[in-house]
């Protein structure tokens, strides 16, 4: 009986939903991804690398090597302003990974590289609702998936048995494609694919003034993710055709915007370590998505306005280490939306978010940590609009996102 | 292990549970209205009148028939249409002056310049035998399955729904006329409707302007605002008056609904397509016209390299070319367009165009009509939700966006106007739902359940 209840609270707490602002998925390490994904302050081996490079300086062990996958589930329910019709996101599992080595050479350096997919985005509207009705945002975003990958060596130098700072160079490639209908025909789409690669930097300072006190500061730079020449193909039909070529090429510009992590991580306890972080992200760089075509762009070319504005993120996570085999982990954060709620598209729902996450870490040996994580992004229901250039309201209604994401991943430090 | 145990079940639960966001937050609401019986007012636009033609099809995406739908949610019944279910479809179009019935005439899309616009055309081999079918088709009788909640007549102006015996002189409303000596509105009568749309008055003006001006035919006359001593109707402000209160008064007790006002007809892509000066020349071209209407001895004719406007001829047999702000009407687009003739060596006859001065007495008609519509609205502000349908289409002119798709008032592209360029298009019937049930969940408190406008086809390209 007990354990039915449990068991049904936990699937009510689990009911009442979690996302990440914009398109930044910041699950790039378990450890941190259980602890409200804090990392500024902290020394989590070699995801420091994308946390706080400074960190590094801090490992207890002379090489640590660190890999994972998360599995976002995400779910999006839209109700259309005054309608009763809902639509439902049929979205893609999408899974970012990472896979991260560090070592020290000589007192005061440390070196590693890692490879981290920290923005990216799956929405995938249902065709119909469960009633039949198509959905209506349809010639807005049918299907929109982004994907990067970063690659960045990275090297940490120790000022002082306090005193750290680190910084790596970013390389980083990108995937977009998306789809939306055309109202030529019932079957009139264009799909929309293109790839970018552009480079960025990571570099944060770490300081410890006290065997129990930690600091960090992160920043990463802004990426402009740019498509030259990505491929769109018009399925249109063939009186159209003259006028819109089938196959054309497009350039656009996504950009991933500049993070500046501040956290102070205190060892309440020689069991319990408390961390507390504040993101600012820079997304008033997003301001406008623009798609400018090789041919007929007269009638082709788009710009729509996006409006983001910077967001604050908070952040508070806690560790227990209960034995030399396990850390329990448990973490909650506020990620405001940086959508501006007069230019909210279908095609990125990201709402107000209050996320809890847990984690685990099992040292089945000494070296070896399997770290599980959980987190749940619970949206904030809220009516959104899309004006156009007149003000005029062109795609409104509700939205609501409940978002799971467990994760798993292993540690190695020797 | 145990925590470790209780960890894991925490994840599987979350992996298992397939948790689903919810929003449902609508509860439709009939406000202060009563939905339950429905009846809808009008001419060819409320019929479901399309792409030239009355036919089943168009009649189950006009926009009565929409709302109807909407309506049952909030305790809306039964709503039954005088459907034809003759498969060509029956159109009309004005040619000349003359209006023609002709069977068949669902319009299609075709690239311009390639020949006929509809088919079969008279020149079809079995276009006597269809004309007989469509004759037969429009005379049976489907009165039997009424009485019917959608009293839309093609044709019909605003005195034609209360005039007796209209059903002898449009077989539009004879088809599904109870007794031929009523009026439109008496076929409402035994349904008591609780609630009504009327949108009425553009027929008032539009066969005038599509006979392109013609004052000599009295059947082409703009509606006058009061009684006719020439043809002997009340006129328009008398006729929307009774149209409106015997609406309210037909119901049990005070019947509430939603009265549109007159578009201004001359936005419609019928009036728009052909610009008025559509005719292009190379300098060759032009000087041998020149050289023409000189030999011709016509004054003021003047062709040049690039884009011209066309001859016309004036009620007075004087020729000029048309001025900027003219209208021709689309009739002729392939004409004018792809032939070499007319506007050039032949002057366009008055039939066919819009002179500054008709235009501007279609103006004023409309907007006589609407002040009067707005005067009769405002003595009944509990009963009537008023549609603002000109200043929709004012700024369709410019270009709506909604649901991500654009619709204006320019031709097939816009998607409001149907391959007619007068009548609606479904997306233009769902459009104009979509706004009038948004005036009346304003005036009546209600919550109708709003339409989604990218659910209804749009214009479909071959």
């Amino acid at each position: 009986m007990k354990r039915i209840t449990l068991t049904t609270l936990l699937i009510a707490i689990f009911c009442f939903a979690v996302t990440a602002g914009g398109y930044q998925v910041r699950l790039q390490g378990q450890k941190q991804t259980g602890m409200a994904l804090v990392g500024s302050p902290l020394s989590f081996g070699a995801s420091n690398i994308f946390y706080n490079p400074a960190g590094l300086s801090f490992m207890k062990t002379k090489f640590s090597i660190s890999a994972g996958v998360s599995a976002i589930m995400s779910n999006i329910a839209f109700q259309k302003e005054g309608s009763s019709d809902v639509f439902r996101s049929d979205n893609p599992l999408s899974t970012p990974f990472y896979l991260y080595g560090a070592g020290k050479i000589g007192d005061n350096f440390t070196i590693g590289l890692g490879i981290y997919t920290p923005y990216g985005s799956s929405t995938s509207w249902e065709e119909k609702n469960e009633d039949g009705i198509p959905w209506p945002g349809k010639y807005l975003i049918q299907e929109i998936s982004f994907f990067s990958v970063f690659i960045q060596p990275t090297i940490a130098y120790k000022i002082n048995d306090k005193l750290s700072i680190g910084a790596g160079f970013i390389y980083a490639y990108g995937k977009v494609s998306l789809n939306r209908a055309l109202n030529y025909n019932e079957d009139s789409k264009v799909e929309l694919e293109g790839t970018s690669g552009n480079i960025g930097f990571n570099a944060g300072i770490q300081f410890r003034p006290t065997e129990k006190l930690s600091l960090g500061v992160d920043y990463r730079s802004r990426i402009g993710m740019e498509v030259k020449d990505g491929d769109a193909t018009f399925t249109v039909p063939t009186m159209v055709s003259g006028l819109i070529p089938k196959e054309n090429k497009f350039d656009a510009e996504l950009p991933l915007p500049a993070n500046l992590d501040i956290g102070i991580a205190y060892q309440v306890s020689e069991k319990l370590l408390l961390a507390l972080e504040v993101n600012w992200v820079q997304w008033s760089t997003y301001e406008e998505l623009s798609f400018t075509f090789k041919e007929e762009g007269d009638i082709l070319n788009s710009t729509s306005k996006k409006a983001y504005k910077d967001s604050w993120i908070t952040r508070l996570g806690g560790q227990y280490t209960l034995n030399e085999k396990f850390d329990f982990r448990l973490g909650v954060y506020y990620d405001p939306s940086p959508v501006d709620e007069d230019y909210f598209n279908p095609e990125t729902v990201s709402l107000n978010t209050i996320a809890w996450t847990a984690g685990v870490s099992y040292r089945p040996v000494e070296k070896l940590s399997i770290d599980l994580s959980f987190a749940q992004l619970n949206g904030l229901k809220a009516d959104k609009k899309l004006l156009d250039e007149q003000g005029n309201d062109t795609f409104s209604g509700t939205y609501n996102v409940l978002t799971n994401i467990p994760g798993i991943g292993i540690s190695y430090n020797f | 292990m145990k925590y470790f145990k209780y960890l894991f079940y925490l994840l599987i639960i979350a992996f298992i549970t397939s948790c689903q966001p919810e929003v449902d937050e609508f509860t439709p609401d009939k406000g202060s209205a009563d939905f339950s019986k429905y009846v809808s007012v009008g001419n060819s636009l409320t019929a479901g009148f399309t792409n030239g033609a009355l036919y089943e099809e168009g009649q189950q995406n006009a926009y009565p028939n929409i709302l109807a739908t909407q309506f049952k949610a909030v305790g809306g019944g039964e709503f039954k249409q005088p459907y034809l279910t003759y498969p060509g479809g029956i159109g009309t179009q004005t040619v000349g002056g003359q209006t023609l019935l002709i069977p068949y005439l669902k319009l299609t899309l075709l690239p311009t310049c390639q020949g006929e616009q509809y088919k079969p055309y008279p020149s079809d081999p079995n276009f006597i035998q269809k004309q007989q079918e469509m004759q037969a088709a429009l005379a049976t009788s489907v009165a039997a399955q009424g009485p019917f909640n959608n009293i839309g007549v093609p044709g019909a102006k605003s005195y034609h729904v209360i005039t007796p015996g209209y059903a002898t002189m449009n077989p539009f409303f004879g088809r599904f006329a109870s007794d031929p000596n009523n009026t439109v509105l008496n076929e409402a009568a035994p349904i008591a409707p609780t609630f009504f749309s009327i949108w009425l008055g553009s027929n008032d003006v539009l066969d005038y302007a599509l006979s392109g001006g013609d004052e000599a035919g009295p059947m082409h006359a703009i509606t006058t605002m009061g009684p006719d001593p020439v043809l002997g109707h009340p006129g328009f402000a008398a006729a929307m008056d009774a149209v409106i209160s015997s609406m309210i008064q037909m119901g049990a007790t005070n019947s509430k609904g939603v009265v549109a006002n007159v578009p201004d007809i001359l936005s419609a892509p019928y009036f728009t397509t052909i610009p008025y000066n559509g005719i292009y020349l190379t300098q060759a071209e032009a000087a041998q016209l020149n050289g023409y209407w000189q030999a011709q001895q016509v004054p003021n004719i003047q062709f040049n390299e690039g884009l011209n406007p066309p001859v016309v001829m004036n009620p007075d047999s004087t020729i000029r070319q048309l001025d900027k702000g003219e209208i021709i009407l689309a009739i002729l687009s392939d004409s004018i367009q792809c032939g070499k003739f007319l506007g050039r060596y032949a002057p366009i006859p008055g039939n066919y165009f819009l002179s500054a001065g008709e235009i501007q007495k279609i103006k004023t008609a409309v907007d006589d009509y609407n002040a009067k519509i707005e005067d009769l609205i405002a003595k009944h502000p509990t009963d009537i939700a008023f549609f603002d349908v000109y200043s929709l289409l004012k700024k369709a002119e410019k270009g709506i966006i909604l649901e991500g798709m654009n619709f204006s008032t320019s031709g097939a592209e816009g998607n409001i106007f149907s391959l007619d360029g007068l009548h609606l298009s479904p997306q233009g019937n769902a459009l104009i739902a979509y706004y009038m049930i948004d005036a009346i969940n304003k005036t009546f408190g209600a919550k109708v359940p709003q339409i989604s406008v990218s659910a209804y086809p749009s214009i479909q390209y071959p």
